[in-house]
């Protein structure tokens, strides 16, 4: 669906991105990662025909620079700050955007629905919260049913409630065969990829499956436990025996332990003392890329 | 407020009350056109230049420029949007305002009506070069604050510093009659002002030291020269603004 071959972006002597080569599968939902500045949005207004860049980029086989209007027609983009006319009324906006991609009215009205805010359609765009604005850019980014997705940061400015509309969001676009692209930085996203690609200083770093990248670094889970007070030192001298960064916060001990050792831990524990609570938090690549580009331990 | 102000320095009191008591000659619809031209052309630019210099860049500030780019919509069909829509909104104020203020004031005849289309059309050309010009400065400006401020310089530039009557004697001395003819080309307000007063038949005080110097110089070929250099102006501001969009990234 999406080819980046050898993609080169230069701002003066500053290289944003360097020789980035990348596929992205029909279907297929793909992470882009990597820490600010790292060239993840950089790379996505480059598929966009934002800026100019070497190299090539094609989406489902058009030229984004030599078709860059029939590449763009099949690509629906919400970009990290969704800015629109903030002197228009949501309906006014939606209206100028689908005739930009040919939709219909009625469209508009099914898409607003989608996201909840057809009842907003009156309201000025400026007076809509971040979120609903976000809503109102996926709305929009779903005119014409774009077969490729691209969200940049999705969830960085939306509460605990719209990143789980948010994750709902994904699963409905990826069971209806949506290509998707999604920038972050944040974690809770990787169960819903196939691909993760780890950007750095403009470099590809790492790509793969999120489950063998993790692999690849010796992710660490955390296991909290919560023990009897008399079962609180042989839990310890237990978990120590596993990792030796054991630490107690609260009545808990916090055992950062290798994936591959984590259920031997846990049963462990469980036959050698009072277990009263135990909380596992599993690696997530948007974790643990800091690993991959050699920026964590 | 643009279009009130217009409005009252078009409508001209003074020659309402005059109208009133009858006491205007035959001919002063031809005088008053001519002087109209001379004070309100200086004052064109104004509508134009802040209006099309911050329109870009004040999009590309806030992130809708590049946002309307992601959608399928050329560079170029954005900009034509952009100026013609620009263009339309500007050009319908200098229209309405000489239209109605003649309609009202002037009490003319639909035939007469040709020759207040004189300036109503000449203003819209340095309208249309204006907002070329104002675009070039909204592509190439970093910031709002910036481009605002390089909008107003542009047009004391272009009124106030460049007011060739003092200066075209000057330059008349110091080098020849044609350098004058290079400085009034150079400077579109001038040339439209010159343009519009030659049309509307304008005689030497309404034209000054510099339309003394282009007729003497051009000769009959005067109106058309100035017609042509002012339709080069503004083809080749707008080609130009155009270009450096579509040269720089929005972003």
């Amino acid at each position: 669906m999406l080819k980046i071959e050898n993609l080169t972006k230069r701002y003066g002597k500053f290289t944003a991105l360097d020789q980035v080569s990348m596929e992205l599968e029909d279907k297929s939902t793909t992470l882009l990662l990597g820490p600010n500045g790292a060239g993840k949005t950089t790379l996505i207004r480059c598929v966009m025909g934002l800026v100019y860049f070497e190299g090539k980029i094609a989406v489902d086989g058009q030229d984004v620079i030599h078709n860059n209007k029939a590449a763009k027609s099949m690509v629906g983009y919400v970009p990290q700050e969704s800015s629109f006319y903030d002197n228009m009324e949501v309906l006014d906006q939606s209206y100028l955007i689908a005739e930009l991609k040919g939709r219909s009215r009625e469209e508009v009205k099914e898409r607003l629905g989608q996201v909840n805010l057809w009842d907003a359609r009156n309201k000025r765009v400026g007076s809509l919260s971040s979120g609903m604005k976000q809503r109102l850019g996926i709305a929009l980014a779903l005119l014409g049913d774009p077969p490729l997705m691209i969200f940049d940061e999705p969830t960085s400015n939306i509460d605990l409630r719209g990143q789980l509309e948010f994750e709902n969001l994904l699963t409905d676009l990826s069971s209806q065969g949506k290509t998707l692209l999604i920038a972050t930085h944040l974690s809770g996203l990787d169960e819903h990829a196939q691909q993760a690609v780890v950007l750095d200083k403009g470099k590809l770093m790492a790509r793969g499956q999120p489950g063998e990248l993790l692999k690849r670094i010796n992710a660490i889970d955390t296991i909290y436990v919560r023990v009897s007070e008399d079962s609180m030192a042989t839990a310890k001298e237990i978990a120590e025996g596993y990792s030796n960064e054991v630490m107690t916060r609260g009545g808990w001990l916090l055992i950062p332990v290798q994936v591959s050792a984590k259920a031997s831990l846990a049963k462990a524990i469980l036959n050698g003392c009072n277990v009263l609570d135990i909380l596992i938090q599993p690696a997530t690549i948007e974790s643990q890329y800091l690993k991959l580009i050699g920026g964590g331990n | 407020m643009f279009t009130a102000v217009f409005f009252l320095l078009a409508i001209n009191i003074p020659i309402l009350v005059l109208i009133f008591v009858r006491y205007l000659p035959p001919n002063y619809l031809d005088v008053y056109l001519t002087y109209l031209i001379t004070l309100s052309f200086p004052f064109l630019p104004l509508l134009a230049l802040p209006m099309g210099a911050v329109s870009i860049v004040d999009e590309r500030e806030s992130g809708v420029l590049q946002y309307m780019l992601s959608n399928p919509v050329s560079r170029m069909e954005f900009f034509l949007g952009r100026y013609l829509g620009l263009l339309l909104s500007t050009s319908a104020i200098i229209v309405l305002g000489y239209g109605i203020a003649a309609g009202i004031s002037y009490n003319v005849s639909a035939e007469r009506y040709l020759q207040v289309s004189i300036p109503m059309v000449v203003g819209s050309l340095l309208n249309a070069i204006m907002l070329g010009l104002a675009l070039m400065i909204s592509v190439i400006s970093k910031r709002k604050a910036t481009a605002l401020g390089i909008a107003i310089f542009s047009w004391f530039l272009f009124t106030v510093l460049s007011n060739l009557g003092l200066l075209s004697i000057v330059v008349s001395l110091a080098f020849s009659q044609f350098s004058v003819v290079g400085l009034v080309l150079l400077n579109p307000t001038e040339t439209a002002r010159l343009l519009a007063v030659m049309l509307t038949g304008g005689g030497i005080n309404e034209l000054g030291t510099t339309g003394l110097v282009i007729q003497n110089l051009l000769g009959q070929n005067a109106a058309f020269i100035l017609s042509e250099t002012l339709l080069c102006w503004a083809f080749g501001a707008t080609a130009v603004s155009f270009l450096l969009f579509n040269r720089r990234d929005p972003v």
